[in-house]
């Protein structure tokens, strides 16, 4: 037979539509249905690490352990942070779980953090700034004012490039200006913590 | 036969053959599924559902960019939908907003804030979500659909016209394939148009216009809100901690209580003992011995190795030791004279005073002023003024030997010595303490503060 029937071109264009307009409603029902009703999110899925990825050198350390601080002391330490991501994105650096003193402590202690190129978590040996930094701002201000990504500063603007780095260097410093004695006194022994995150988020698309 | 071997032969490449058959049924397949899709995507805009074309792909493999998501608002008395989708409004980085769709993940460490994350991100999202902010419960995902509107807004042109191409080409092939009235098989009767035998099930027209609606919905998509499933990551060090050293805060202690405390003697070396005086206790410890002085010379007691004296002792030995061991906070002077602010210094060295020292405490009434030498002499007519609140008991003047303090001086503060205290024809408003000599007066008036 070389062409096909009546019959059969019949019965085919007659299957044909409800065929289809199955598979769109199949589909649309599984896809939702693993998308939306999974109550759980794949963890570590291959996804993960093959998109967006930032690490750090801090190997585990805190960048600031500081014990027997005294007034008027100041220290520094450089981080250098790297973008692993196949996706364009912004860095930005911001502070969170601020563990403050009864004794406000974090208050006194001020952070300046500056974003450029050179020196690691060893030393800051080589760093120069890349962009101008905010002023030091105690470590209540910071929790207060830069505590999210949206609120985040010294930003980084990465190209999607794996591997691309960058230097976040932390000033700190026991400021004790306008303190009396007495209240310098009353802040011995009291002790402040607090984590330094970096966040990496895909750029907008392009508005069309 | 032989014509009908070779319509056999040539039959499958045939416009009826079963190639483009076969073909046209495809491309029915295709464009009918595509306007399905698109009708699914369409259709529930009109029932109060929103729609959204995902932009990026942080919801990996669940959805993908250039998928529909069709979203609800949540029902007021439903519960948070832990482990599903959502979208909510979110701050954006240029300080704007913009629409996310993350999955909630769990609960946050604060009661009605909820952990969001997108399923493609290692870490959860940085910000807690609550429940106002939700703006639609993702409920259905019709893959795909919105591909055109990401193509159209990425300039992704050649993606764009080879999709227009194969809809066209499947237009196209339906209509040119569908047995009509001039492709009956010879033998057949012609179909009567319109005829409930010969009738196409799709005309040209209507596959045309079903073309249009793909490509107007595909299209139409672009103006939705793009929703965005952006990716992110963080890197952290945590635990940064400052802690606050101690020190010793340099109070007498048990010393206050005394003008005068000694270990080896305090004696008043003046002519006849006269003109000395002393408005406080006098203390010696360990020695006993205090000589010199009219019964009147001294308004309060005198402690000759008391367990009051000794107690004062004991402090005024580990005061000794936590002065000296007092960082410095600037330079230490050779001289002391004008005007001098809190701080610690010292000096490897003999100090003296001269002329006028004045003390601004800057109205801290616990500011502390300490200079330290290995000698310590005031010269004559040198004077130590307290400004702005200083306190004599927080200024103190300590030597590792000897203090001399020599004529028409006045001294306020505590002078703290090793060795012996000498002061001859002056005025201490404070203290003199000697922790192992002896403290001598030569016509000299001590008050305590």
């Amino acid at each position: 037979m070389a062409t096909p029937s009546h019959g059969v071109r019949r019965a085919v264009a007659l299957a044909a539509a409800p065929v289809a307009i199955l598979a769109a409603g199949a589909m649309v029902w599984q896809s939702s249905t693993a998308a939306f009703t999974a109550t759980t999110r794949n963890a570590g899925n291959s996804w993960s690490t093959g998109q967006v990825a930032l690490t750090d050198d801090d190997a585990g350390r805190a960048g600031f352990t500081v014990d027997g601080l005294v007034p008027g002391q100041t220290g520094e330490r450089c981080i250098v942070v790297t973008s692993n991501s196949t996706v364009a994105g912004e860095v930005r650096s911001y502070v969170q779980n601020l563990s403050g003193s009864a004794q406000g402590l974090e208050d006194h202690v001020r952070l300046r953090v500056e974003r450029g190129t050179g020196g690691n978590f060893e030393s800051c040996a080589g760093f120069e700034a890349a962009q101008p930094s905010l002023p030091a701002q105690p470590l209540s201000v910071l929790a207060q004012g830069y505590n999210s990504y949206a609120t985040g500063g010294q930003a980084w603007t990465t190209t999607g490039t794996p591997g691309e780095s960058t230097t976040y260097r932390g000033t700190w410093t026991f400021d004790t200006t306008g303190l009396t004695q007495q209240q310098i006194d009353a802040l011995q022994g009291a002790q402040v913590s607090i984590d330094l995150v970096w966040e990496l988020q895909s750029a907008d698309p392009a508005t069309p | 036969m032989r014509r009908a071997s070779t319509e056999a032969r040539h039959g499958w490449l045939r416009r009826d053959g079963w190639v483009a058959f076969g073909l046209g049924t495809l491309a029915e397949c295709y464009l009918v599924f595509a306007l399905a899709m698109t009708a699914i995507a369409v259709l529930p805009l009109g029932f109060g559902w929103s729609g959204s074309v995902v932009q990026t792909g942080s919801m990996r493999p669940h959805v993908q960019p250039g998928d529909v998501v069709l979203s609800t608002t949540l029902p007021e008395d439903s519960p948070v939908p832990l482990g599903g989708v959502v979208e909510f409004r979110t701050l954006a980085p240029d300080g704007g907003e913009r629409t996310v769709m993350h999955r909630i993940v769990g609960e946050g460490e604060v009661r009605g804030e909820w952990v969001t994350a997108g399923d493609a991100n290692d870490d959860v999202d940085s910000d807690t979500l609550t429940r106002d902010e939700i703006t639609g419960q993702a409920r259905l995902l019709v893959r795909w659909v919105g591909l055109p509107s990401i193509w159209v807004r990425d300039g992704m042109t050649a993606h764009l016209a080879g999709w227009a191409a194969v809809t066209l080409a499947a237009i196209a092939l339906v209509a040119g394939t569908w047995p009509t009235r001039g492709s009956t098989r010879p033998g057949t009767p012609p179909r009567t148009p319109g005829g409930p035998s010969g009738a196409p099930a799709l005309t040209r027209r209507t596959f045309l216009a079903g073309a249009f609606a793909v490509t107007a919905g595909g299209t139409a998509l672009v103006s939705h809100e793009p929703v965005w499933a952006g990716f992110s990551a963080r890197t952290a060090t945590t635990s940064n901690r400052f802690r606050v050293g101690t020190w010793p805060t340099l109070a007498l202690g048990r010393v206050t209580s005394f003008a005068i405390l000694a270990a080896t003697r305090v004696a008043n070396e003046a002519f006849l003992g006269l003109g000395s005086s002393v408005g406080g206790n006098v203390g010696v410890s360990p020695s006993t011995t205090v000589t010199g002085f009219w019964a009147w010379d001294i308004t309060g007691s005198t402690e000759r190795n008391t367990t009051t004296a000794r107690n004062a002792r004991t402090d005024a030995l580990a005061l000794y030791d936590a002065v000296r061991s007092r960082p410095a906070t600037g330079p230490a002077a050779a001289t002391l004279t004008g005007t001098v602010r809190p701080g610690v210094t010292h000096r490897t060295g003999a100090v003296q005073v001269t002329g006028t020292l004045t003390l601004d405490a800057r109205g801290d009434s616990s500011a502390l002023f300490v200079f330290s030498g290995t000698a310590l002499t005031f010269a004559a007519g040198a004077s130590v003024v307290l400004a702005n609140g200083a306190a004599a008991d927080r200024v103190l003047f300590l030597s590792t030997s000897t203090v001399s303090v020599t004529d028409s001086t006045l001294v306020r503060g505590v002078l703290l010595a090793h060795g012996d205290i000498a002061v001859t024809r002056s005025t201490v408003a404070g203290r003199l303490v000697s922790t192992q000599g002896g403290v001598v007066l030569t016509r000299a008036t001590v008050t305590p503060p």
